[in-house]
C-alpha cells in the first residue's frame, strides 16, 4: 500500500544560499560544521559553487563561508564551503517535489535532486553525497 | 394563385437566398476547425496549437537553476506544481527582448511538458484546418525546423509551430 504524502517522514535540511539561489542539504550527511576561518586544514576544500556549476561566482563573494565535513568512513571526509547558512528545518518529505522532466536529468547532474517551494522562493536541494561521489570520480578520471 | 402565374421576382430571389444559406451551412458543418494560439516572440508572430497548450499565465518569477542550458531559465510555481521555462527565443534564434510582461504557455503534448516563454499573446482563435498550408519551401534559419505549415491571421502569414519538433530538438 502507497503511503499519503502526509504520512512520510521529515528531513532535516540545513539551509543556506549561494548568489542570492537558496539550497538546502540533509543535515544527516553532514559531520561538522565550521567558519572557514576556523578550519586547520584548507587543503582539498572543495567550493559550492563549482561543484554546483556556478561558474560566475567568485569564493571571495561568500559572506560567511562555512566548511561542511560530510559523514563518512574515508579517511579524508568531502569537505565543502557553502555561504549564508540561514536555519535548519524540519521538512516533511511531501513538501518536496521533484524536478520536472525537462529539468531533471541536467539538476541531477550537479547533485539537485528536489525542489522546495517556501515562502514564495524555491529551494533547491542539494545531495551532497552525490556531489562527493561526483567529484571523487571526476579526479579518478583525471588522474 | 394560379401556377402558370409568372414567379414573382421577390419569389426567386428568396429562393436563391434560401438556396445559398443552406450551402453555407452545409459548408459550415464540413468545415473543420482547429484552435490556434498566437503569440510574439523576439518581435514576430508564432502560433501553436491551441490543443497542445494547456494554460497561459504570466511569467512572473522564473527560479533559475545553476547547470542548466542557456534555453532553460528556470522553474516557475504553478499553484504549487514545480515546472519547467524554455526560453522558445533560443531555438527561433530571434533577438532577445524585454518584454513588460512576458508572459508562459503550458505545452503539454506526447510526454513533453514545460512552459514556453513568450513575449506576448496575441490571440486565441479557431481557424480552418484548410486554411493551413504547407511552409515554404523558401523558408530559411532556425524556425523551418519547427514550422509545421503557415496560416494567415488578421491579414499576415505567421508560422504555425510543431511541438513535437521543438520537443525532438531538446532532446537531441
Amino acid at each position: 500500500m502507497t503511503a499519503a504524502l502526509s504520512d512520510l517522514p521529515f528531513l532535516n535540511l540545513l539551509l543556506f544560499q549561494a548568489a542570492g539561489v537558496s539550497f538546502a542539504a540533509d543535515l544527516e550527511q553532514i559531520a561538522r560544521m565550521r567558519d572557514l576561518a576556523e578550519e586547520p586544514d584548507r587543503a582539498e576544500l572543495h567550493w559550492f559553487h563549482e561543484e554546483i556549476g556556478m561558474e560566475s561566482v567568485e569564493p571571495a563573494q561568500y559572506g560567511a563561508p562555512t566548511v561542511l565535513t560530510l559523514r563518512s568512513d574515508a579517511a579524508a571526509p568531502f569537505r565543502i564551503v557553502v555561504d549564508a547558512m540561514e536555519d535548519i528545518v524540519e521538512v516533511p518529505i511531501g513538501d518536496i517535489q521533484p524536478f520536472p522532466p525537462l529539468v531533471a536529468g541536467r539538476a541531477l547532474e550537479n547533485g539537485l535532486w528536489g525542489v522546495i517551494p517556501r515562502n514564495g522562493i524555491m529551494i533547491l536541494l542539494v545531495d551532497l553525497e552525490r556531489l562527493a561521489h561526483g567529484n571523487r570520480c571526476a579526479t579518478r578520471r583525471e588522474g | 394563385m394560379d401556377d402558370d402565374a409568372p414567379q414573382l421576382k421577390s419569389d426567386r430571389m428568396l429562393e436563391i437566398v434560401k438556396q445559398t444559406r443552406q450551402a453555407e451551412q452545409i459548408v459550415d458543418v464540413e468545415l473543420e476547425t482547429v484552435k490556434i494560439v498566437v503569440f510574439l516572440c523576439g518581435g514576430k508572430r508564432y502560433a501553436f496549437y491551441g490543443s497542445d497548450i494547456r494554460e497561459i499565465l504570466p511569467a512572473g518569477v522564473i527560479s533559475w537553476v545553476p547547470g542548466l542550458p542557456s534555453y532553460l531559465p528556470g522553474l516557475i510555481n504553478l499553484r504549487g506544481d514545480i515546472e519547467s521555462v524554455l526560453d522558445l527565443a533560443h531555438f527561433l534564434d530571434t533577438p532577445h527582448s524585454s518584454p513588460a510582461a512576458p508572459m508562459v504557455a503550458m505545452a503539454v503534448k506526447n510526454g513533453f511538458r514545460s512552459g514556453i516563454l513568450v513575449d506576448e499573446i496575441d490571440d486565441v482563435t479557431d481557424i480552418p484546418v484548410s486554411a493551413i498550408n504547407p511552409p515554404l519551401a523558401t523558408l530559411s534559419g532556425a524556425v523551418r525546423d519547427l514550422v509545421l505549415g503557415e496560416i494567415e491571421h488578421q491579414g499576415q502569414l505567421i508560422n504555425l509551430l510543431d511541438l513535437e519538433k521543438l520537443a525532438a530538438k531538446i532532446a537531441l
